[in-house]
């Protein structure tokens, strides 16, 4: 019985080893100055319009415009009456945002027409304005990973105490 | 340690529950809640469901890890050996001036709360209630899980009859019936639970323990027809308010629903009229699943918007900033409308919005945080067993960060009020 004891816990340590090395692992390797680009456009859209087609047709939009890059790796959300937009850092121009801000700009006027069936007067009021692009660095690691190892170590500490206490005991 | 374990089995069993049903539940038009975090991240219906599953599954593997280091600890700790163990010695009670100051300072926050509420307006909306009594809930949140856990810690029965009452009024005065619940499956439940391992441990001793049994059968019995009724009721009208067009979460989120002709989300989905017929168990799906849906959001968000900090978090908690933290900002990208709320996103939203690594890895560290913390108390003399049990449950749904200063408060009360008094009573085997 004490036999299993000790080779349970030291499965346990080697577990809890094996998992503090594999977070290590994979926070250090993620350091590789990947950066991603933020986008925020100020949106006023009609009432209780959602833009799930405008993402739609930006989406296509980008994957078109921008070689290398997939659906996967555009993220869009609709916050606080702002359309957020991140992608993989790719060497464009401000004027490259700009231009989207006139697709989205076209969209919505678009899909006023096909779907809200809002006068031209009412659309002008609608549309996309850039508020903000910036360039901000990914997969560097952060305060909640150290901790989280720091745990682990700790745990991992306490483990090897009760199975150095448990070594001293004899076997019966 | 069993609140402890109990803690994590309940998380367990919650995950998995709500795992299940968003599995089964492929249709998520029936869910309006869901429906609009959805719509946070613009993902199609489809794809949040995939993406909340995935977080499911990870949240699932992340508890049942931990739990099967939390149980083998315990296991080896223990073994057969003999274990001494702390109780509060049986006149605590008249002994200790801090405690009757707690109970005494509970009641007349009971008293406070109680003649706000009969003075306040009589047509205030259960929202605009919360936001009124707030303080006063806060502070029975911090105070409950005390009063609990000298409940099961306390051998007088004058202590544990004034820390049950009171115990009772906050279950009545609470706008959550999470509150009654987690009060009756901790304090008498895991209670009980823990009464049949010890006799089970122990031969002859059943004429001991048999007391106390009965007397938790007694108050199981008498506090389900004193408060049952009351939950039914509580939960028949917000089933009205729910029929009457408006979401329980959300006052203004009905003008959001995808079933308004103007809003058109996706042209390929027929939208389908909500009937009033399943509506209540709909509801309590879509309650259990949320928090899933609302860990899965975080992901998606924190990709776009930078989260607020776990300094921010800590700040708020501690009442030193007006920032939201990420609960709270959580709840705003969802229900932008409504001024104040707390979405409850689990380790998992924490692990996905703070950390670099896959959040499984903060779920296994931030249960064996709080078990390392139950361990200490334990080893020193504190009892914080129910306090660390409930922490796992409730930093389970809203995160660890989000439950760290109200623990360490409750753990500082506890220690004043009991720690001079513990003693080492006889042995668990």
């Amino acid at each position: 019985m004490k036999g299993l004891q000790r080779h349970l816990l030291q499965l346990m340590i080697l577990l809890l080893i094996g998992m503090t090395l594999l977070q290590s692992t994979w926070v250090y390797l993620q350091i590789d100055g990947a950066h991603r680009i933020r986008v925020m456009y100020h949106q006023h859209l009609p009432p209780n319009c959602f833009p799930l087609e405008i993402q739609r047709r930006l989406q296509q939009h980008l994957i078109k415009d921008v070689p290398g890059i997939t659906s996967n790796q555009i993220v869009i959300s609709s916050f606080a009456d702002k359309l957020h937009l991140s992608l993989p850092e790719i060497s464009k121009p401000r004027d490259f945002y700009v231009n989207l801000e006139n697709i989205l700009n076209e969209q919505i006027k678009c899909l006023s027409n096909e779907m809200f069936s809002l006068e031209k007067t009412n659309i002008q009021q609608y549309g996309f304005r850039l508020n903000k692009v910036e360039s901000i660095q990914v997969n560097s690691p952060r305060t909640l990973d150290y901790v989280s190892i720091l745990i682990n170590i700790i745990f991992c500490l306490f483990l090897a105490r009760l199975f150095l206490k448990k070594k001293a005991q004899p076997l019966k | 340690m069993i609140y402890v374990v109990g803690g994590l089995a309940l998380a367990i069993f919650y995950t998995a529950a709500a795992l299940g049903i968003a599995i089964w539940q492929t249709d998520l038009h029936w869910f309006g809640d869901i429906t609009l975090a959805c719509q946070v991240t613009l993902s199609p219906l489809d794809q949040c469901r995939l993406d909340t599953i995935a977080a499911g599954w990870e949240t699932l593997a992340g508890l049942c890890m931990a739990a099967l280091m939390l149980i083998t600890t315990l296991f080896l700790a223990q073994g057969r050996q003999t274990v001494k163990r702390w109780t509060l010695p049986p006149n605590t009670f008249e002994r200790s001036i801090l405690y009757r100051l707690f109970i005494i300072g509970v009641l007349t926050l009971l008293c406070a709360h109680f003649f706000t509420r009969i003075t306040g307006p009589d047509q205030l909306g259960r929202l605009a209630m919360i936001e009124r009594e707030g303080v006063f809930t806060s502070l029975e949140n911090l105070c409950w899980p005390i009063l609990l856990q000298l409940y099961v810690t306390d051998r007088s029965r004058i202590g544990r009859y004034f820390a049950l009452t009171l115990l009772l009024v906050v279950a009545s005065l609470a706008f959550f019936r999470g509150t009654l619940l987690l009060i009756l499956i901790f304090g008498i439940g895991f209670y009980l639970l823990d009464f049949i391992w010890r006799i089970l441990n122990r031969r002859n001793h059943w004429k001991r323990y048999r007391p106390i049994l009965t007397e938790q059968l007694i108050i199981g019995i008498v506090v389900s027809l004193l408060l049952i009724p009351a939950v039914i009721t509580d939960s028949a009208s917000r089933k009205t308010y729910i029929l009457s067009g408006q979401s329980t979460t959300n006052t203004s989120s009905a003008a959001r629903q995808p079933a308004s002709s103007l809003q058109t989300p996706d042209p390929n989905i027929t939208p389908i009229t909500l009937l009033p017929t399943g509506l209540g168990e709909r509801q309590i799906m879509q309650r259990i699943m949320s928090p899933l849906y609302h860990a899965s959001m975080a992901r998606k968000l924190a990709d776009t918007v930078p989260p607020p900090t776990a300094w921010d978090g800590l700040a708020r908690k501690l009442r030193l900033s007006d920032q939201p933290n990420l609960n709270e900002h959580l709840y705003h990208a969802i229900y932008p409308s409504h001024p104040a709320g707390q979405t409850t996103s689990l380790f998992f939203g924490e692990g996905a919005a703070w950390s670099s690594a896959p959040p499984l890895f903060w779920i296994v560290s931030a249960v064996l945080f709080l078990f390392l913390l139950a361990l200490a108390g334990e080893r020193v003399g504190v009892p914080i067993g129910l306090l660390v049990g409930l922490a796992i449950w409730r930093g389970y749904t809203g995160g660890l960060i989000d439950i760290l200063p109200s623990l360490m408060l409750q753990i500082i009360a506890i220690t004043l009020i009991a720690k001079p008094w513990m003693k080492r009573m006889g042995t668990l085997r």
